[in-house]
């Protein structure tokens, strides 16, 4: 199986095939990976180069630690490549933009209402979280479609703020 | 007999974990609380007893000051810690903690009050003798052509500040005298039109400074000692994110002499249990003025203990219950270097925004010299509800080139998943020049310090061979195993893995 793996600035062709041989760029890899009691704890050896990593699913990315710094990696194959271009086409298409509260928190203040028209950089909602006040801003310029949130909401994780035009 | 047999620690986290541990060297038991999103943190499962005092939202829980009481009551609880923030400077919660007969481990309410209000702070040490940066005053009104005239006793730059001000308004920076007059016209413009008061006084800009602050320790029968300084000037708006003891810029000379005026001030208030007496020093000329005094343990009282060996924690303790302090100035040595690193759950990639979730694995470094403070584990929830620290590093070694070193390995060891941390910061900041050669300043981490992108070549090669490892085996699984089979697919993987590269070897 071909997969298309984009590892932080680097896109990797990894091709594993019915034997587990791993090829990356067409080379022969001598790779280990074995797992543990931990079940985000993995040892890798690559050509007795032996590496402790950690990874865990991060939507549809791994999230790969080694040594302090984690690299965010993105594996596609062949169909998912495909299927990768259909989506991202229609979400063009459509043209509504979900400004959302990456964390959890408080909003402490609501700048905007429906009907709007907000420029880009323009503080839309203010959420706070551990004590820091995080301004969310309109990506693009547009009009306010929906308003979700009042001040004194606590939204959760990935909680849709205000909705675009 | 000491008074104390039973100590509440009115906090969370790391601070919490660290009094319940000196509490269990005493035989002391130690009682906990917690808020309805912490009943799940290590505070709550190290100490003896555990209580609940309220909703999530610090003011109906750590900051509740009736709750706590009452717990001390029920518990019957003879002496309460409040660790740092929260309650910890708070004078009246003192006061009422003492006035039911539970004893404070901390200093007098006298002087959480009196070092607490900024004016009379400054009032109390100067005239102690500590040196405040030069300039002429708030309280009185004074003309252009006064403050004019004082200006050059000052120093150039200096700063023209709203005496009624705050948050930057009315505030000007002076180059040059003859920038001077302009500059007052502006802020008293801008400060009568903020705070309809145009009143302004003038103050000396230290461009280049560095945050030390010098450890104090005191018991109730008139004994203060200090324990030498801390260099917090790795700072990111007033966060404090690495901390040094001693400071690359502080002789035996300087430390003494700071030391003996930091003592002075803790006199001056008939001071008794940890406090901290901060300065500004300027990386130009050497001088140092007072900044404030915080009356209360530090998160960074770490970098001292390792240090100078003194147990600050066991050392309140001691002097709650009373007892003199077991030292003398002159038993107290600094051997060593020690740094530590503040992990915050902030992602350093995205301008220190909080990181919220579950911490999914947490593996904690270890070897010689390596000290690890830490409220949370595996499985722990990191809420929006309180401040952002996880951990502190602390590292030690006998020079402060290889406390670096040590510190770096450590954090390459350190491994958290489930959410960002601060380690990524502290690996970078520990690489540069100017922190190698202690040639930072207060504003190096804002104004100067680029957290550089995380370009490793090799490392993005083995985590995309790792990935793309793990999804063939996940893939294989999915279009072998009936979906009935509940496997964990990260259980599998291994195996699979282990027969895949057996078989080409």
């Amino acid at each position: 199986m071909k997969y298309k793996v984009r590892s932080g600035e680097s896109t990797l062709e990894i091709d594993i095939d019915r034997n587990g041989e791993i090829r990356m760029g067409g080379v022969a890899l001598d790779a280990d990976l074995q797992p543990s009691a931990d079940p985000t704890l993995y040892s890798l050896i690559l050509g007795h180069r032996s590496y402790q990593l950690r990874v865990e699913p991060v939507e549809e990315r791994y999230r790969v630690q080694i040594e302090g710094i984690s690299y965010d990696v993105l594996v596609e194959d062949e169909r998912a490549q495909l299927l990768g271009g259909i989506k991202s086409a229609s979400a063009g298409a459509s043209g509504e933009v979900l400004v959302k509260s990456p964390m959890p928190g408080i909003v402490i203040d609501v700048a905007v209402k429906e009907g709007d028209a907000v420029a880009s950089g323009q503080t839309l909602v203010v959420v706070e979280s551990m004590k820091m006040h995080n301004e969310f801003a309109a990506p693009r310029a547009g009009t306010v479609k929906a308003v979700r949130v009042v001040r004194g909401d606590k939204v959760a994780q990935s909680a849709i703020l205000v909705v675009l035009v | 007999m000491s008074p104390i047999r039973k100590v509440l620690i009115a906090n969370r986290g790391e601070i919490a974990c660290r009094i319940v541990r000196a509490c269990n060297e005493f035989g002391w038991s130690s009682v906990a609380v917690y808020s309805e999103a912490d009943r799940n943190q290590p505070h709550v499962r190290m100490a003896d007893e555990a209580w609940p005092i309220g909703p999530a939202p610090a003011r109906e829980s750590y900051l509740n000051l009736a709750a706590l009481i009452d717990v001390a009551k029920r518990s019957g609880a003879d002496a309460v810690h409040p660790g740092y923030g929260f309650l910890a400077e708070n004078a009246d919660a003192a006061a009422a903690f003492e006035e039911a007969g539970v004893i404070w481990i901390g200093p007098p309410v006298e002087a959480i009050r009196l070092m607490g209000d900024k004016l009379t702070a400054r009032a109390t040490v100067a005239a102690a003798g500590l040196p405040l940066v030069p300039g002429t005053g708030k309280a009185e009104r004074m003309t252009d052509d006064e403050l004019a005239a004082a200006a050059p006793g000052i120093g150039y730059p200096l700063l023209v500040k709203a005496a009624a001000g705050g948050g930057g308004k009315g505030m000007r920076i002076v180059r040059n005298a003859g920038d001077l007059r302009e500059a007052m016209r502006v802020a008293r413009l801008e400060a009568d039109a903020s705070f309809g008061d145009d009143r302004v006084y003038l103050e000396r800009l230290i461009t280049n400074a560095r945050h030390i602050e010098i450890q104090v320790l005191g018991d109730r029968h008139g004994n203060i000692i200090h324990l030498g300084e801390r260099d917090c000037s790795i700072q990111r708006r007033h966060q404090k994110l690495i901390e040094e003891c001693p400071s690359p810029v502080v002789d035996n000379v300087l430390r003494h002499t700071m030391g003996a005026l930091a003592v002075k001030a803790a006199r001056a208030v008939g001071y008794y249990s940890a406090g901290t007496i901060e300065f500004v020093l300027d990386n130009e000329t050497r001088e140092f003025y007072f900044l404030e005094m915080n009356t209360r343990l530090q998160v960074e009282h770490t970098v001292t203990e390792r240090v100078t060996g003194v147990d600050i924690v066991k050392e309140m303790l001691r002097v709650a219950a009373g007892e003199r302090l077991r030292y003398h100035q002159g038993d107290i040595e600094w051997k060593g270097s020690t740094i530590e690193c503040r992990v915050l759950a902030e992602d350093p990639w995205r301008n220190f925004m909080p990181s919220i979730g579950t911490i999914t694995s947490f593996a904690a470094p270890s070897g010689p010299g390596v000290r690890l403070d830490t409220g949370v584990a595996a499985g722990s929830e990191i809420t929006p509800y309180y401040d952002s620290l996880i951990a502190k590093l602390v590292v030690w070694d006998e020079t402060r080139a290889e406390a670096i070193i040590r510190t770096q390995q450590a954090l390459r060891e350190f491994q958290i998943t489930g959410i960002q941390t601060t380690i990524p910061f502290s690996l970078q900041m520990l690489e540069t020049p100017e922190f190698r050669s202690g040639r930072v300043h207060t504003k190096f981490v804002e104004d100067e310090f680029m957290l550089k992108a995380k370009r490793n070549q090799e490392l993005e090669e083995v985590a995309g061979v790792a990935a793309a490892l793990i999804a063939h085996s996940r893939r294989g699984r999915a279009a072998t195993l009936p979906p009935s089979r509940n496997v964990t697919p990260w259980k599998t993987v291994g195996l699979r893995e282990s027969l895949l590269t057996a078989g080409t070897r």
